[in-house]
């Protein structure tokens, strides 16, 4: 019999109607479709969150990679040293020109002058003769950095912007004091004076001209 | 292995929005088909309705396969393999764990009659046998549910209706 068989053509009505006859077709076909939509809709809705999971989770993989591979920018900062011994670091602020918010770390080397802006007890330095000298240059803007100005009476951190100036800190010389007159953002001043009546100051100031041309006056 | 290409099947196109004239036309007969194969209608009807829910989910994408019916039946095929095949694994698992042999379960084989039969065929020559001659599908379509050639589809089918055949009349 099995001879008979034709393995090109295996159709076989008589075993298709046994092997059919083994799973008969269910009586209630209508409602399948009405009981299993509810569960296709749920697997589809936690196919979604998981869609949108995923997406999240590349995303912020992403920008971290992104982020790590680019580099974190370190805290840089402005380092300054006083004539009072003093170790004096500020961040680097170039977009802002807010002057309240800066944030400084200080620390006195052992034995020094007190911190502060009121002159210690340190020793000078030789800055207690008043200087007649003078000068004032003009330095284009573009762009907007931290830069330090320095006089014989003292110093001060300054943001400069485009027709901005802030102050950010100042640092007397040891024994002089400090008279802020302008902190900005159209003009910056600051008077360093020294001696029992205040009259020896050294002073600088810094504002723009018409060009928008940074000038800086130093006495 | 050379298969089906599924491109040279002609099939009936279902839009985007044919899901349940697809799923009415043909969950019935793959869960017959299936029952046949694996000997355990609800069983078949888990494994084809998991097969459509995930192409419910993915519908739009699958509606525009030539034949997104066949996608759903393959889902179905490995997914109740992969039900037998944890289901042999707990069986053998609770063999070595079973201090009394009579309390192991009994196997399909056990069954009388023409599903006895079927069941002692091979995995392959059972689910051709199931696709072609209960789901009436066509040579080409059982070798695209399969992912097998034409030939070995026949080959599969001529071994199991051979074997059908000879010991069939012998079942009282």
């Amino acid at each position: 019999m099995n001879d008979e068989l034709d393995p090109d053509d295996p159709s076989d009505p008589e075993l298709s109607r046994a092997l059919g006859a083994l799973a008969p077709e269910s009586a209630s076909q209508d409602d399948v479709y009405a009981r299993a939509l509810p569960g296709f809709v749920r697997a589809r809705q936690r196919h979604r969150m998981m869609t949108i999971t995923a997406s999240v989770a590349i995303a912020i993989a992403a920008v971290v990679g992104v982020a790590l591979t680019s580099g974190v920018p370190k805290l840089s900062g402005v380092k300054t040293v006083d004539p009072a011994g003093r170790t004096t670091t500020l961040p680097n602020r170039p977009t802002t020109s807010d002057t309240t918010a800066a944030s400084t770390s200080t620390t006195a080397p052992t034995g020094g002058p007190g911190v502060g802006n009121t002159p210690g007890a340190g020793t000078g330095s030789g800055v207690n003769n008043p200087s007649t000298s003078s000068t004032s240059t003009t330095t284009p803007v573009s762009g907007s950095k931290t830069e330090r100005v320095t006089s014989a009476g003292g110093s001060i951190v300054v943001t400069v912007g485009a027709r901005n100036v802030n102050l950010v800190s100042e640092s007397p010389a040891a024994s002089y004091s400090t008279d802020v007159r302008a902190s900005g953002p159209s003009e910056v001043e600051v008077r360093f004076r020294i001696g029992s009546d205040g009259k020896t100051e050294h002073r600088i100031r810094l504002r723009f001209d018409s060009n928008g041309n940074l000038i800086k006056e130093i006495t | 292995m050379q298969t089906t290409d599924l491109s040279s099947v002609s099939h009936p196109s279902y839009g985007v929005a044919d899901f349940e004239i697809a799923f009415r036309d043909h969950f019935e007969p793959m869960v017959r088909a299936l029952t046949v194969a694996g000997g355990n209608r609800e069983v078949a009807q888990d494994c084809v309705q998991d097969a459509f829910s995930r192409a419910y989910v993915r519908w739009r994408r699958i509606s525009r396969y030539d034949d997104p019916v066949g996608w759903v039946r393959h889902v179905a095929i490995n997914r109740m393999r992969d039900h037998y095949r944890r289901e042999t694994r707990k069986r053998r698992a609770t063999e070595k764990l079973a201090a009394r042999p009579e309390e192991q379960m009994p196997e399909p084989a056990t069954e009388e009659g023409l599903w006895a039969l079927v069941a002692r065929l091979p995995d392959q020559q059972r689910i051709a046998a199931s696709l072609f001659y209960v789901e009436q599908l066509s040579v080409r379509e059982t070798a695209v549910a399969m992912e097998l050639s034409e030939g070995a589809v026949k080959y599969h089918l001529h071994a199991a209706r051979t074997k059908l055949r000879q010991e069939w009349r012998q079942v009282p």
